[in-house]
């Protein structure tokens, strides 16, 4: 148990291990002695001991080693306690290691290394740590665990797997390992084996707001798996399910929640060909604006383009690789909009282009996908309009200054024709000269001041003008 | 020693209430009554009028009297009223001032403090223009409370041994307000609230009103939406519908001589069933759901744990309100509360507690939560405009957070730490409460330099910024008052005066001659030119040589680029 914990305990008058009921009495009791009105200071530390214990008491790892009785050793990892209080893992890891050559290969101190190493962004540190470690203490799960993770980390994929095997056949079974075992065998061609922790992790998690994250990743690998119609409209319909049962905390996300359906868009369209998964995603697609509507209304307007894209897309004559931008904008849950509105523009303007072909196609979605149709026909305005050039235009324009920001994008690669000096850029940047916004004023002008005298006896020749 | 007084400051009605003699106590009006509608207008003879007689006038007048002003507060929208202009603080402060005379003349005595409650949901600008209003009305606001909470305080005082979770619902005549609370030995905690400043019982006449017009229209073909008067009759009909809908199951209006048409008066007949308004209105009552399932969330406490549900407001006597409810959480709500009156008595129980009318010691305690999400704008992502979160929403307060950020170029020998509060992840779209700069880090690669920056939040909704750089142990930081508005605008005209301004002057002049010619300078400069001799200015204010260098070299530069023609 830590001190922390030890002392919220001791704050709140309790002794370790207090039921959560027992905490709770102790918590509003205080209040009542430390009003926060009066004494913000206290009220301030009682909260933070309730906050910390009022879930129950923090599961406490049984430490299987005890830590060497030497009192060099004991001195440096006083300092790497400290330091890591600070979050200076790196200088921590240090002074365990220097602990070390006082109890080489101490078991406790290893373990404790390898942690630190793993936090502190050395990870083939820690796996070599973790390897030792392995050696002292064969049956021990988490050695492996953070073998695998360092390796992993460090980018040895094949090396990592077979430390993950092994942790996971010692019964390790930490989220964040069982995610990341999840990954490494898909790295590996261990597809089946993959899929099966996902599902394990899925059924058996409970979300809240802190691991939620975590399930939209799963969700989106899992997507990854789904080889036919059947598996694709079995998915869609587990999906859906989670997110109406998780509705409350996944306000907030959104490109996250549509990853997993716009991933079916991007790299299985073909998948999309079938009526009943189009129409399963259509209706996934409804719920999924329920529950973002409010919070980011472009999104959903994004996500409903994208929809639109993808459906022209499929006889166009684009190849695959005119899409990576578009689909790394929408589905990278880390760009802002305005990436993914550059993104978005990019296609638009190459689909305005090729005007013949993509009405040719949204007439087929008409008369084939009616309940599609509805859904995206107020995007297909730009195509129809009358004012199509004028459209495009306007949006070339705003397409022009993000390219000013942002990197890739086929329309200027495939139209290098259209691309026209940006507007807008300040007059001081090195790469343009100097545009004056007004005439120059001549000598015997009223000075552009304002001053009322010719300009030759006010402002002339102060550098102002010139 | 004066008064304290409670004051619940509606949308639509606005009451008042006190807490003495160990009880609460509605204070009653002129005409006798406790609730005063929130309108205020100027007569024919240029008098002003404010409660019912103002409401009256409305009809007769819409061109001189306000109604809703509470909607508008928090903008600086004017608002006409016959021939002059007013911003909302001034009706607002109109109307509380009618209330403390009231008050006074009821009471027997003088009353000049005040508890004011305002909606969980409004923000700092809110806030602060509600606590202005009441000093231009000669209260001094003790304190503003939020209006769930007064309601459960209203109900907690009466109900002190319960245990419970409580879901207030506060649907008014102009917010829509839900918070979560928790009562257990005589103390209340607020779990979480959050709500929709723009949904209230306003919204159902205006419906109802546009329900009208439409059919109005449609049999007569005429448009009476531009007619100010017609449509201050067609209000005031509406609302009454509503009100007698609750109770009965159809309501027949006829407004006659609403307008002339071809030359013949003509008049509005029509029968609105409960049923059509409920299908007219449900739109309404579903954006209810999405702040209860923020809250719950907030909160971390699913349906089955509320033991009740309290409504507040007046808008909640529609039986739709209750029957969505049910719907919705499972859980018949009850009135527990008076739907109208215990908003003013919470805040007058808050009064009594803080002039001492209460003792402490046997009261309730309460423990409230911030409204929104405070954080710093950091580049964590490559947009330089991320909102990182230090305080979340619906923290319980006072709170304290410390979050450690690094430099996110090399060699960065400076950091601008900006304060923001909103729920966005993009930072900008979010409101600036202020901002400040760390200078003369040492240069070294990037994200060697660590600053802890902490964020202090009070009961007074005082936020303390400060920002530690670990390798220096240098200091900064700055004090938002969020109840007074965002940081003070500073007077900088005492520059000259300060130490060290002599060798700034120079530049000082030259950049203010060049801002006040609007020919200049491109508008893009401009601004920078601005800000640079500004934060000159107030470097030299505070006597900070470092930052004072700093700028001046910045404003050097602009000028150089100014005059070279941009080079």
């Amino acid at each position: 148990m830590t001190e922390d914990v030890q002392r919220s305990y001791a704050l709140l008058g309790l002794d370790p291990g207090a039921a959560p009921d027992e905490i709770k009495k102790a918590y509003f009791r205080l209040v009542r002695v430390h009003p926060p009105e009066k004494e913000p200071e206290e009220f301030q530390e009682i909260r933070r001991a309730y906050e910390m214990l009022k879930d129950g008491p923090p599961v406490v790892e049984e430490e299987r080693f005890s830590a060497p009785e030497d009192p060099n050793v004991l001195c440096l990892l006083e300092q790497a306690r400290r330091r890591s209080e600070r979050k200076e893992y790196r200088a921590a890891a240090d002074c365990v290691a220097d602990a070390l050559t006082f109890a080489p290969d101490h078991p406790f101190l290893l373990l404790l290394l390898a942690r630190l190493q793993i936090r502190a962004g050395n990870p083939r540190k820690a796996a070599n740590t973790a390897k030792k470690l392995q050696k002292c203490a064969p049956d021990f799960s988490e050695a492996y665990a953070l073998a695998a993770n360092g390796y992993y980390a460090s980018g040895w994929y094949k090396k990592a797997f077979p430390e993950y095997k092994k942790a996971y056949e010692l019964g390790y079974r930490d989220f964040d390992f069982l995610t990341d075992y999840a990954d490494a065998a898909d790295d590996n061609g261990a597809c089946e084996l993959a899929a099966m922790l996902r599902r394990e992790l899925l059924k058996n998690t409970k979300w809240d707001q802190s691991n939620i994250d975590s399930a939209l990743y799963l969700y989106r690998s899992e997507a990854e798996h789904c080889k036919d119609e059947s598996a694709v409209l079995a998915f869609l319909e587990e999906y859906g399910q989670f997110l109406s049962a998780n509705r409350r905390l996944l306000r907030g996300q959104s490109v996250e929640l549509a990853a997993p359906l716009m991933f079916f868009a991007v790299e299985k369209p073909q998948l999309l060909g079938f009526p009943s998964v189009y129409s399963k995603i259509d209706t996934l697609a409804e719920s999924l604006e329920r529950i973002v509507r409010d919070m980011e209304p472009d999104f959903v307007e994004n996500v409903r383009i994208f929809m639109l894209f993808t459906s022209l897309r499929m006889d166009s004559d684009f190849s695959d690789s005119d899409w990576p931008l578009l689909a790394q904008v929408v589905l990278n849950p880390n760009e802002d909009g305005r990436m993914t509105r550059y993104g978005l523009l990019d296609t638009l303007l190459c689909l305005l282009k090729e005007r013949e072909q993509s009405l040719a196609q949204l007439e087929a979605i008409r008369s084939q996908y009616p309940f599609f149709y509805q859904h995206i026909k107020e995007y297909c305005g730009v195509f129809y309009r009358d004012k199509a050039e004028e459209q495009f235009e306007k949006l070339k324009r705003e397409h022009a200054r993000l390219s000013e920001q942002y990197a890739g994008g086929q329309f200027y690669k495939r139209y290098p024709e259209e691309k026209t000096l940006p507007r807008g850029v300040l007059a001081y940047s090195d790469s343009k000269p100097f545009v004056r916004e007004t005439k120059k004023p001549g000598r015997n002008d009223p000075c552009p001041c304002g001053s009322g005298l010719k300009f030759k006896r006010c402002c002339l020749g102060k550098g102002i003008y010139d | 020693m004066s008064r304290t007084i409670g004051i619940d400051l509606g949308t639509s009605t606005t009451e008042a209430a006190v807490y003495r003699d160990g009880k609460k106590e509605l204070i009653f009006n002129p005409d006798g009554l406790a609730i005063t509608p929130s309108a205020v207008g100027i007569d024919e003879s240029g008098n002003w009028v404010v409660g019912e007689r103002a409401r009256a006038q409305y009809l007769m007048l819409p061109e001189s009297t306000a109604i809703e002003v509470k909607r508008k507060t928090g903008t600086d929208e004017a608002i006409t009223l016959g021939r002059a202009r007013y911003t909302p603080i001034e009706l607002q402060a109109k109307l509380l001032s009618y209330v403390r005379a009231y008050a006074s003349a009821y009471l027997g005595e003088s009353v000049d403090r005040a508890v004011i409650s305002v909606p969980a949901y409004f923000n700092d600008m809110q806030r602060r223009d509600t606590i202005r209003a009441g000093e231009l009305a000669g209260f001094t606001v003790e304190r503003i409370l939020n209006e769930p909470t007064a309601a459960a305080l209203s109900y907690g005082l009466d109900h002190m041994e319960e245990e419970s979770h409580v879901l207030v619902y506060d649907l008014g005549g102009g917010t829509f307000d839900v918070t979560l609370l928790e009562m257990f030995d005589g103390v209340l905690e607020v779990k979480a609230s959050g709500g929709d400043n723009q949904l209230g019982g306003k919204d159902f006449d205006e419906l109802l009103m546009e329900h009208l017009l439409g059919r109005f229209q449609d049999r007569t073909g005429k448009n009476l939406r531009k007619d100010r008067r017609a449509l201050a009759r067609i209000k005031d009909e509406a609302e009454k519908c509503k009100i007698a809908l609750s109770d009965s199951e159809s309501f027949h209006i006829l407004i006659p001589a609403i307008c002339v048409l071809g030359g013949v008066p003509a008049e509005l007949d029509e029968t609105v069933t409960r049923a059509q308004f409920e299908t007219l209105t449900k739109g309404l009552l579903q954006r209810t759901h999405e702040p209860i399932d923020t809250v719950l969330a907030d909160a971390g406490i699913t349906e089955n744990e509320i033991d009740h549900v309290i409504l507040v407001g007046g808008s909640t006597r529609m039986p739709m309100v209750a029957r969505d409810i049910l719907d919705y959480l499972g859980i018949e709500p009850v009135h527990a509360v008076h739907p109208e009156y215990s908003v003013a008595e919470g805040a007058a129980v808050q009064a009594g507690i803080i002039s001492g009318e209460i003792d402490p010691a046997e009261s309730l305690i309460m423990t409230d939560v911030n409204p929104y999400t405070l954080g710093v704008r950091t580049d964590d992502d490559g947009s330089g405009d991320c909102m990182n979160v230090v305080i979340p929403r619906n923290v319980t307060i006072p709170v304290t957070r410390t979050e450690r950020y690094t430099t996110c170029r090399d060699y960065q020998t400076e950091v601008l730490v900006e304060v923001y509060q909103g729920e966005s992840r993009i930072a900008t779209h979010n409101h600036r409460l202020g901002k400040f700069y760390i200078r003369s880090i040492p240069a070294r690669p990037v994200g060697a330099e660590e600053l802890d920056i902490s964020f202090s939040y009070d009961l007074n909704g005082i936020l303390k910024v400060s920002a530690v750089l670990l390798s220096t142990g240098m200091e900064k930081g700055i004090e938002i008052d969020m109840a007074k508005g965002g940081e003070k605008a500073q007077d900088l005209s005492g520059w000259k005066e300060a130490e060290g301004a002599k060798t700034w002057r120079a530049v000082i002049r030259t950049a203010e001659r060049l801002l006040s010619r609007p020919q200049a300078l491109p508008e893009a400069l401009r601004g920078s030119l601005r800000e640079a001799t500004d934060e000159l200015k107030k470097a030299l204010i505070h006597g900070n040589r470092e930052d004072a260098e700093a700028e001046g070299d910045t404003l050097r530069e602009l000028l150089r680029i100014a005059k070279g023609g941009g080079v």
